[in-house]
């Protein structure tokens, strides 16, 4: 195999591009989909540790009665940033992560539709995710749970940058989701390997789709709504100002579009996961493929009827509560539909208990458990009792826990061989999925019966009188369980088997979909040849002949055996790869400036509302902006109200505020023009790369 | 496979016959809708409840606004003039239309400065009442995507200088245009949601 | 169970793409109409109608919209011309937005429906409202004169 380095020359080359990506700059410059997803996951593991933290800091002051372990403010923060956490930097990026690395093996391509875009939305989400994580540098962590309820979240009643950082973080967010999704679907839909129709793709690519539909649709309703909320504290708007006739039920509603799909966004990929888990380890093809297909299409499309199912207690009416509590329960029937094909899957099948499919069952009874107090408080009478208890809490945790977390830990032990060419343990695996599973238990089902016996969310402390104590104590030790299946994995994950794992072949689970048939990890090309696919399963079909008769598309098999050779580019100029870029990473850094920018505009107007009569003194007295601010600084720092009695030191600390704001919006603009700039130079940027030549005696050894 | 490959040669096909940028495009498009739908929905929610004058019936001015409707129109023409032009690989008469959809972009977003500073002169800023709230933010928005576009075209005009829109290479354009008639469509809802509506209701 | 690829299978939709692209003359025609149906619009809200006239104005404003938006997809776009795959995308778009709208603005508590004819603001300004927690709240009436 040899490289040959594509000709460029001019503007581009004294960046440094590399030929090849190499070292850490072959990192940060990187649009190879491989790495961009180890990036995703890594990125969100980390995270998962921070939001671990949270919750295990959220167990500890709820673990006795008359707790104070540390101060109410700082406990409204913890469940803040660990809900914002969990949900938008560890389960949503995890996801990712996988799409990323696996969705072009499955379908057969050589990388995603845009791989630069691709790059973008990684180091977006990295910016996004340090940006809401640095409020905690500033003693400014949102603070009013992470649905962000005006008038809570009104400037008037947090007068902090907390919201500021929550709002502009979600927002970086989102546009990492929505410009991640684009590129997905595009990639499922027009880069499908020749022969892999839409209904022979695998139900994870499909779950993928499903998925980033949901994205693209309910990702902008949400930008709007923070938009709306930012221009309410910063622009002093009236969005959600009942002073001014504005409806803080506006921000539910648009919240809860977004918000219920968000849902759907986070347990569509694992259920893709098992979908694949299954089969593979039941050895069976998934009962019901168009079934699961069809319901997982359903489910994204029914996610968005159903949002005010979150706000039965709000007082919407009879009429609405009636409609949307019918919608809510109509969406566990294609729910139910999955479950009964993946029990199906496993009826006898010859099962492997490995620990992928540990976690595959551990799963399905979960998110089960999950999807039943679902349906309890699909009942608007029945929710009005559940309503902001802890039995919601149970509930959303058996889903995302239970259901998505387990999952992506499944989806983690069956792909972590193909990713790092190393087994897992097996013996520590399973110890971990037990601390998991029995840990998961204990926090979250007593929280059933705290919910019922009327123990309220996000409650900072209780007292002996409610009886809650013993219970509580229960949740904390298997908080703490939990925590113990989590050090297990990272350090089988990143050190053990990582180090010492053995060796896995490109095909350790007899898998039965096209990333399994190329080597563990994975070449730079992915596939030497495109693949031609003939059926559903085409890999495991082609391993295991024997078992043609029962497929449907034997006929087809039986005419060509095997990977058809599709020789896409094995012309004159190799393997085409594109060569790094730094532009992803420059534009999103320039927006990232832009969001800091905007958050420490926060309260502007506002501010400047307040000390307006001051401001008008000044303008009569001809004294300079500048030279208030500097009087303001003298005032602040004397303490005293400076010689012209314009300002008292109340007021001159608005002025630095105010100054504060001015700064912002210039770093805003300036982080906006260089994002901009950076996508200039990136449309205008050319291709590179190289092009790798195999030679023949390299094809003979695969 | 990629999209580096596609600027290569931008005419090469995913496995559906389409090229990746058009889907991405109509993904967008699709994506654009919630959002639009989302400020929309928020204006017409919103109606009636202003505490405060001035109120739309104060202050609309419907020739002005119709013809700054108008404009968009013609710029939308101008765009499939200028698409067309060079797909037939026509450069002088594909700059010209360019041009002339950048120049009917900057009309359009003209009237909206003009209406804008009028509107606030009559008493109406962000903070005066929700309807300042809701017709600047929604209208705002809407002019960003203007000037975005006309930012666009602007580039695509300058590009083909030094030889960066062909014939072979029309399908930058078409995407642009894309875009462009979808802020048209897009204040054709406003236009009557927004303004027209006002008069009769 | 892999042979269901008919129905979802979008390879077959290619074949529409770039098969001839419409004229000017086509092109002009289609702009002209969406003047004609501009000036409409406008011309809608002029002639004196009775209180029922005004539900026939609204019915008739929201057809003709809806008409100019179509026309401006279908051949502007050229989605009329396209691969149907890319309607589709748009559809999903389109269907789950109108359906959001709708119900937004159904489920909301609106002081005056939306829909309804209105007059004047009839909330007046609070005037005892509930304290501020601070002094940067105004909430006097900033009436223009």
């Amino acid at each position: 195999m040899h490289i040959e380095p594509v000709k460029e020359k001019g503007f581009y080359d004294f960046l440094g591009r590399q030929v090849e990506p190499k070292g850490l700059i072959g990192w940060l410059t990187t649009v190879d989909h491989k790495r961009i997803g180890i990036l995703y996951a890594v990125t969100a593991l980390l995270w998962f540790l921070v939001g671990g933290i949270e919750a295990l800091a959220i167990r500890s002051q709820l673990a006795m009665a008359n707790l104070r372990l540390y101060s109410a403010e700082t406990y409204n923060q913890m469940f803040t940033m660990h809900a914002t956490t969990m949900i938008f930097l560890v389960v949503m990026p995890l996801a990712a992560g996988f799409f990323n690395y696996m969705v072009p093996l499955m379908v057969g391509a050589r990388d995603v539709a845009f791989p630069r875009l691709n790059a973008f939305s990684y180091w977006m989400f990295l910016f996004g995710s340090l940006l809401i994580n640095a409020s905690w540098l500033f003693n400014a962590a949102p603070n009013g749970s992470w649905v962000g309820y005006p008038p809570l979240s009104l400037f008037q009643y947090s007068q902090g940058h907390n919201y500021d950082f929550w709002l502009i973080g979600l927002q970086v967010l989102g546009i990492a989701s929505v410009a991640a999704s684009l590129n997905f679907i595009t990639t499922i839909i027009n880069m499908r390997a020749p022969g892999m129709t839409m209904m022979r793709l695998p139900v994870f690519v499909w779950m993928t789709l499903v998925t980033n539909f949901l994205v693209v649709l309910a990702f902008p309703v949400i930008t709007i709504a923070l938009a709306e909320l930012m221009f309410d504290r910063t622009y002093a708007t009236n969005f959600f100002n009942p002073m001014k006739g504005g409806l803080p039920i506006w921000w539910q509603h648009l919240f809860w579009v977004f918000g219920h799909p968000e849902v759907y966004i986070l347990i569509l990929p694992p259920m893709g996961i098992v979908s694949e888990v299954l089969p593979v380890f039941a050895r069976k093809p998934l009962f019901g493929y168009p079934l699961v297909v069809g319901s997982g299409m359903g489910i994204g499309f029914m996610g968005f009827t159903v949002w005010a199912h979150h706000m039965f207690a709000s007082g919407m009416g009879n009429i609405a509560n009636a409609a949307f509590a019918l919608t809510t329960m109509t969406i566990a029937i294609p729910t139910g539909v999955k479950i009964i094909n993946w029990v199906g899957t496993l009826w006898k099948g010859q099962i492997r208990m490995r620990t992928p499919m540990l976690f595959a069952l551990g799963f399905i009874y979960q998110f089960m458990m999950g999807g039943f107090s679902g349906l309890m408080h699909a009942n608007a009478a029945h929710d009005a009792q559940q309503h902001d208890t802890y039995f919601i809490v149970a509930h959303f945790h058996y889903v995302l826990i239970g259901g998505a977390l387990f999952g992506l830990w499944s989806g983690i032990y069956y792909w972590y061989p193909k990713i790092t060419g190393r087994m897992m343990n097996e013996a520590r695996g399973h110890a971990a999925f037990w601390f998991l599973f029995i840990g998961f238990n204990t926090t979250f089902f007593p929280m059933h019966w705290l919910g019922l016996n009327g123990m309220p969310r996000r409650i900072y402390s209780y007292s002996h009188a409610q009886g809650w104590d013993q219970l509580n104590l229960l949740c904390t030790v298997g908080a703490f369980t939990m925590a113990v299946a989590v050090l297990l994995l990272f350090t089988d994950m990143f050190w053990l088997s990582l180090k010492y794992g053995e060796k896995a072949g490109g095909d350790p689970w007899d898998g039965r979909t096209l990333e399994w048939s190329i080597p563990s990890p994975p070449p730079v090309y992915n596939f030497e040849e495109i693949p031609t696919v003939k059926a559903l399963d085409d890999f495991w079909i082609t391993k295991h002949p024997e078992l043609l008769h029962h497929e449907e598309d034997s006929a087809a098999h039986a005419a060509g055996a095997g990977h058809g050779a599709h020789h896409v580019h094995h012309d004159d100029h190799g393997i085409h790869m594109p060569g790094g870029s730094w532009f992803p990473m420059f534009a999103s850094a320039g927006f990232a400036i832009g969001a800091w920018g905007l958050v420490h505009s926060g309260g502007m107007y506002h501010i400047k509302e307040a000390i307006q009569p001051a401001l008008d003194a000044a303008a009569k007295a001809g004294v300079s902006w500048d030279q208030l601010v500097s009087t303001a600084q003298t005032v602040v720092s004397s303490k005293t109200p400076d010689a012209q009695n314009i300002l008292n030191v109340v007021n001159a600390e608005s002025v630095l505020k105010l100054q504060a704001c001015y700064n912002g919006v210039k770093t805003a603009i300036v982080g906006g023009v260089l994002g901009v700039l950076g996508i200039f130079l990136w449309a205008l940027e050319p291709i590179g790369g190289y092009y790798i030549h195999k030679e023949k005696e390299e094809h003979a050894g695969e | 496979m990629s999209s580096e490959v596609l600027l290569d040669n931008p005419h090469e096909m995913g496995c559906t016959g389409l090229p990746h940028r058009k889907i991405l495009m109509w993904a967008f498009l699709a994506s654009d809708c919630m959002f639009f739908g989302s400020l929309i929905s928020t204006y017409l929610v919103y109606r009636g409840h202003s505490t405060d004058h001035p109120l739309p019936e104060d202050i609309f001015d419907i020739p002005l606004t119709s013809t700054s409707s108008f404009v968009l129109l013609l710029s939308s023409w101008l765009m499939v003039l200028a698409l067309s032009a060079i797909q037939k690989g026509k450069l002088w008469e594909f700059r010209l239309w360019t041009l002339g959809v950048a120049f009917f972009g900057s009309i359009f977003l003209g009237f909206q400065v003009y209406e804008f500073t009028h509107f606030v002169h009559s008493g109406l800023t962000l903070k005066q009442n929700l309807f300042g709230s809701t017709f600047f933010v929604l209208t705002g928005t809407h002019g960003c995507h203007v000037a975005i576009g006309v930012l666009w075209l602007m580039s695509l005009f300058f590009y083909s200088f030094i030889g960066g829109v062909t014939k072979e290479r029309s399908l930058d354009v078409e995407i642009a245009g894309l875009y462009w008639h979808f802020v048209d469509i897009v204040w054709i809802v406003i236009f009557t949601a927004v303004y027209l509506l006002e008069y009769i209701i | 169970m892999s042979q269901h690829a008919s129905d979802l299978d979008f390879e077959h939709d290619g074949h529409h793409q770039g098969g001839g692209h419409p004229s000017v003359l086509f092109y002009n025609i289609i702009a002209i109409s969406l003047f004609v149906v501009t000036a409409l619009e406008v011309g809608v809200l002029y002639p004196p109608l009775s209180e029922a006239g005004t539900y026939f104005r609204v019915i008739l404003l929201i057809v003709l919209s809806i008409g100019k938006f179509a026309i401006v997809v279908a051949f502007f776009m050229h989605l009329f011309f396209d691969a149907p795959l890319l309607t589709f995308l748009f559809a999903v778009g389109m269907v789950i937005a109108t359906g959001t709208v709708a119900a937004l603005i159904n489920v909301m508590p609106a002081a005056e429906h939306p829909l309804q004819p209105r007059g004047k603001p009839k909330h007046p300004p609070v005037e005892s409202a509930t304290p501020a927690p601070h002094a940067l709240l105004e909430w006097k009436n900033q009436r223009p004169s």
